[in-house]
């Protein structure tokens, strides 16, 4: 088994140089440059000049890279022009606010998705099934961002229920009780209105999964065995379908990249999100690189994971 | 005493399609008898399969119709956790393709556990009559029932295949764990379906031989289903040939393979290859095999497929006849048969 | 001369191994093969599964690669792995595959399957190629309205001999057919088996047939070759290996085929008891120390087996 781990991970590192350096090249297309921003346009072109000399500019783009990569490996991503402070402490701030809602993302996504697979496809074909089949088909139908602003709109505006901006109530001290309560409150409505859409590929996924195996060979064995049909969901086709959900659960976290960039602007909730779509919009470009390349680190960490959980709960894969 | 273990009355399985009912196993009736081995032949789309899968109660959509006596109780109208009791039990299956009939993600090991589990009062009882102090629920007793199971069927290290998942394993490996699995509770009714269709002419033969040595040490009464008759002369007591979902002749082994009746019979052994090896050309049965469908429900179903023998010669209403004591023929046409070239 | 002589044929196929997916080891599916066909013969290659039947008929169409030996084809070299290069043999070697259910493409009319060969090989017009196609459908037995329908229209049988209409299409010398009939009932199998035999007649073809059905292979062949574990243990004509097996495997197989006459059962048993014990006893005298047969020694013009010499020991 740690050798399949191994070498996959052994396989990650290729990627994630030449995603390093497809976003280097990406920031190098973009115009401008470090200093544009820095400096007053009204200086001397050769004191402009002599500035790009000083700072490595006019050397060829595998120096550059060179240099801009080491520095990343050392947490240094250079300074953000329109914060005025390193991007690493920048996004020092908001990464764990985006790590948190991720998480609870993830967990209202496998609370919806796992109960309504199972019945949907337990019973399917009955109305029970046809309902949530409805619901995947609005999921799937709706974009994110206008369901997000109506969750917002509803509960947030209009039935004020919950916040409706930022990741904690201004004023609180960090690691009191009533810090973290209202860290999760602040958490919980853009969580769920990301889950609810996200949530209905996995239900229809697994859905499939159930129908797919309760038509398999070794149900008939399971009953010809004598066992009765609840024994016979919970042993043998839940096991069998729920295999292809865990090793799915790796992409997840790449789609939720996507959701977070999303939903943290709509409901401003102060994450990496947010601050990649303000930097966008604000030419702000060390701190887009920056952005960039941790979230591609993070889907290549994404199907690892994938890799590994099916390497672990597949026998057929697991290599002796 | 001569036991019947199972009898079966008119006993036709029907299906839905397209809101219409069609009957894949027509009004069969007949019995297996304790220590016996009884052969079901006949091609795809006979009712073979079928007619195995209404006994076992395997059926979701089917409808069924008629008896099926196991020990005098109707295995037809049982609820399904009466059937639950009895199935992997007292009756049960080995089936034809053993990779797909074991779970994938489950160890060769906790699958036989699972039906000495599923049956745990049954194995109690026949504890205590031996004597053996041994608690109930033991995982422990459960784990050396299954490694002695391993070892009766012939599986040279049951240690390690006991932690080894079904891919790992041959074809003939499968099949004997399938057969660990049917026998683990000592049943008194196994049903085989193809047991050994999937694999090689020497693993063929020991799971063949398997069955027959498990046969006289349970005493048990055997359903062996298969489309070949070299199994069958190897294997059965009796024998059930079936076409189109009716039992078309049925008869001891010895009467049926010197003295066959039926043309669907002639026609199926003189379409085999035996030992001749002038070229001859071996016989071909007209037509197709018709879909369920599309299956003739009046008269007898084999007379399309024989049309060189003149209407006259079938039975409006085909019926069994004795034409020795035990061997039964549907249909008077047997009397006016002849291959097309005689 | 041969129409097909295949020399020293061995196919290995690597397995990987290790964290850097490097070749660890190497498995010898085919492991020095040699077999002479003559023209319009069939024969017949018998083994179980495992035992590089498959591999070798599907090397010698040039499917798999081959480690080292010579495939050839009326007295030259076939030429599969050269590079760039199609062989000009090409068109006179066909296979005919075991599942008749999954060697078509669903999605494709008859039409399409059976002119595909025609397709790659012949510049034909549309009409041409339709009058083409109906031919051999009417060949096969089956009618020209066929031409289009679909795979799943037709019956195991059926579909079968439209893979046949396929692999006779470009008129081959040689055709492959590896296990052609086993996934087919009984009387369908007859069915193929005869029109087999017809059009072998009819167009002078060549047969290798691969089959682990004894009683098929009886049936068909004249000569025969037995492989255990990627080599020969036997061959000769259909009855110096059916009447006068001389190798321990073979009597083994052999024996092991279900005997159709009930009465002889007691008997049977016998005998196969007794030709286990014997395989029992003399396997380390017929194979080697890594359970692996000797090379064969010829016994007659037409019959060698694997036995080991007095000298060789």
């Amino acid at each position: 088994m740690w050798k399949t781990t191994l070498r996959r991970f052994l396989i990650m590192i290729p990627q994630i140089i030449l995603l390093s350096i497809l976003v280097f090249m990406m920031a190098k297309a973009l115009p401008g440059d470090a200093l544009s921003g820095l400096l007053d346009p009204s200086v001397d072109p050769s004191m402009i000049e002599a500035q790009r000399e000083k700072l490595g500019l006019n050397n060829p783009w595998y120096v550059q890279y060179w240099d801009w990569i080491t520095k990343a490996i050392q947490g240094d991503f250079g300074q953000s022009f329109r914060f005025k402070m390193p991007v690493t402490d920048l996004i020092g701030q908001r990464i764990t606010n985006t790590i948190w809602l991720s998480l609870v993302t993830l967990i209202f996504t496998y609370l919806i998705a796992i109960p309504l697979g199972i019945i949907s496809g337990r019973y399917n074909d009955t109305w029970g099934d046809r309902l949530i089949t409805g619901y995947t088909y609005l999921g799937f139908a709706a974009p994110l961002f206008i369901f997000s602003l109506l969750m917002l709109w509803v509960f947030g505006f209009h039935l004020q229920a919950f916040p409706t901006e930022g990741s904690v109530t201004p004023g609180l001290v960090p690691g009191t009780l009533e810090y973290s309560f209202s860290k999760i409150y602040h958490i919980l409505l853009p969580a769920l209105s990301m889950a609810l859409i996200t949530t209905v590929s996995t239900v229809q996924y697994l859905r499939s999964e159930i129908i797919d195996t309760k038509q398999r060979d070794f149900i008939l064995t399971a009953r010809a065995k004598g066992a009765s049909e609840s024994r016979i969901y919970t042993h043998h086709i839940l096991r069998n379908s729920l295999l292809p959900i865990a090793a799915f659960f790796g992409y997840e976290i790449t789609g939720l990249i996507g959701g977070t960039v999303f939903v943290e602007y709509i409901f401003s909730y102060p994450g990496m999100g947010q601050l990649f779509l303000n930097s966008i919009m604000l030419r702000d470009f060390s701190v887009v690189t920056a952005l960039v390349l941790l979230y591609g680190i993070a889907s290549i960490l994404g199907s690892l994971i994938s890799d590994i959980i099916l390497s672990i709960v597949d026998p057929r894969i697991r290599i002796k | 005493m001569n036991e019947e273990l199972l009898t079966i009355e008119n006993l036709s399985t029907s299906f839905p399609i397209a809101g219409q009912l069609y009957a894949a196993v027509d009004d069969v009736n007949l019995t297996v008898k304790k220590n016996e081995i009884l052969a079901i032949v006949g091609e795809s789309g006979s009712g073979k399969s079928a007619l195995a899968f209404s006994i076992m109660g395997l059926h979701t959509r089917a409808q069924i119709q008629g008896h099926i006596y196991y020990k005098g109780q109707n295995l037809a109208t049982m609820s399904p956790a009466e059937l639950n009791r009895l199935r992997g039990n007292e009756v049960s299956m080995i089936f034809q393709d053993p990779l797909s009939a074991l779970n994938p993600l489950m160890m060769i090991g906790e699958q036989i556990e699972e039906v000495l589990l599923l049956h745990e009062s049954k194995s109690k009882t026949a504890r205590s009559s031996k004597g053996s102090g041994q608690t109930r629920h033991s995982k422990k007793f459960r784990k050396e029932q299954t490694l002695d199971l391993l070892s009766q069927v012939g599986i040279p290290r049951p240690e390690y295949t006991y932690g080894q998942y079904p891919h790992e394993l041959s074809g003939g490996m499968r099949q004997r764990v399938v057969i660990a699995m049917a026998i683990a509770n000592q049943p008194h009714l196994l049903i085989a379906d193809e047991p050994t269709t999937a694999l090689d002419v020497t693993i063929q033969l020991q799971i063949l031989e398997l069955i027959r040595r498990l046969k006289e040490q349970m005493e048990a009464g055997i359903i062996l289903i298969t489309h070949d008759l070299g199994v069958v002369a190897e294997m059965a007591d009796r024998v059930a040939v079936m076409y189109a979902g009716q039992i078309v002749e049925i008869s001891s082994i010895h009467s049926l393979m010197s003295n066959a009746k039926h043309p669907y019979t002639r026609s199926l052994m003189s379409s085999i290859p035996t030992g001749n090896e002038k070229k001859t050309k071996l016989h071909v049965i007209q037509g197709v095999v018709p879909s369920l469908q599309h299956l003739p429900r009046q008269g007898c179903r084999f007379r399309s497929r024989i049309p060189w023998i003149e209407e006259a010669a079938h039975e409006a209403d085909p019926q069994m006849h004795e034409v020795e004591p035990g061997h039964y023929v549907r249909c008077t046409c047997y009397k006016h048969f002849h291959f097309l070239d005689e | 001369m041969a129409l097909l002589e295949v020399r020293d044929l061995k196919v290995y196929f690597p397995v990987y191994g290790g964290i850097f997916r490097r070749i660890v080891d190497r498995i010898k599916a085919v492991d020095g093969v040699n077999l002479t066909i003559e023209p319009g013969h069939t024969y017949g290659l018998v083994g179980e599964s495992g035992s590089g039947k498959t591999t070798t008929g599907r090397a010698i169409i040039g499917l798999n690669p081959i480690t080292s030996g010579q495939i050839l084809f009326q007295g030259e070299d076939i030429g599969w792995g050269m590079r760039g290069h199609q062989s000009r043999f090409r068109k006179d070697i066909q296979m005919i595959f075991q599942d008749p259910y999954s060697s078509l493409n669903p999605k494709k009319r008859i039409l399409d399957i059976v002119s595909e060969p025609l397709r790659n090989f012949e510049k034909l017009t549309p009409a041409e190629e339709k009058r083409r196609v109906q031919e051999l459908l009417a060949q096969v037995g089956l009618s020209s309205e066929t031409i289009y329908k679909y795979p799943h229209e037709f019956s195991g049988g059926q579909r079968q001999r439209i893979g046949i209409a396929r692999a006779i299409a470009l008129k081959p010398k040689l055709i492959i057919a590896d296990e052609p009939v086993s996934s087919l009932d009984v009387s369908v199998q007859a069915q193929v088996l005869n029109f087999m035999q017809d059009i072998q007649k009819e167009l002078h073809l060549t047969y290798l047939f691969i089959s682990h059905d004894l009683g098929i292979i009886r049936h068909m062949c004249d000569h025969i070759g037995i492989m255990y574990r990627g080599r020969y243990v036997e061959q000769g004509t259909t009855r110096e290996i059916f009447e006068n097996p001389q190798h321990i495997y073979t009597k083994r197989l052999l024996a092991a085929i279900p005997d159709l006459d009930p009465s002889q059962r007691g008997k049977r048993q016998r005998q196969r008891q007794l030709i286990y014990q014997e395989y029992d006893k003399e396997f380390s005298q017929y194979f080697d120390h890594d359970g692996l047969a000797y090379a064969l020694r010829p016994l007659s013009d037409t019959h060698s087996a694997a036995i080991p010499g007095r000298g060789q020991g």
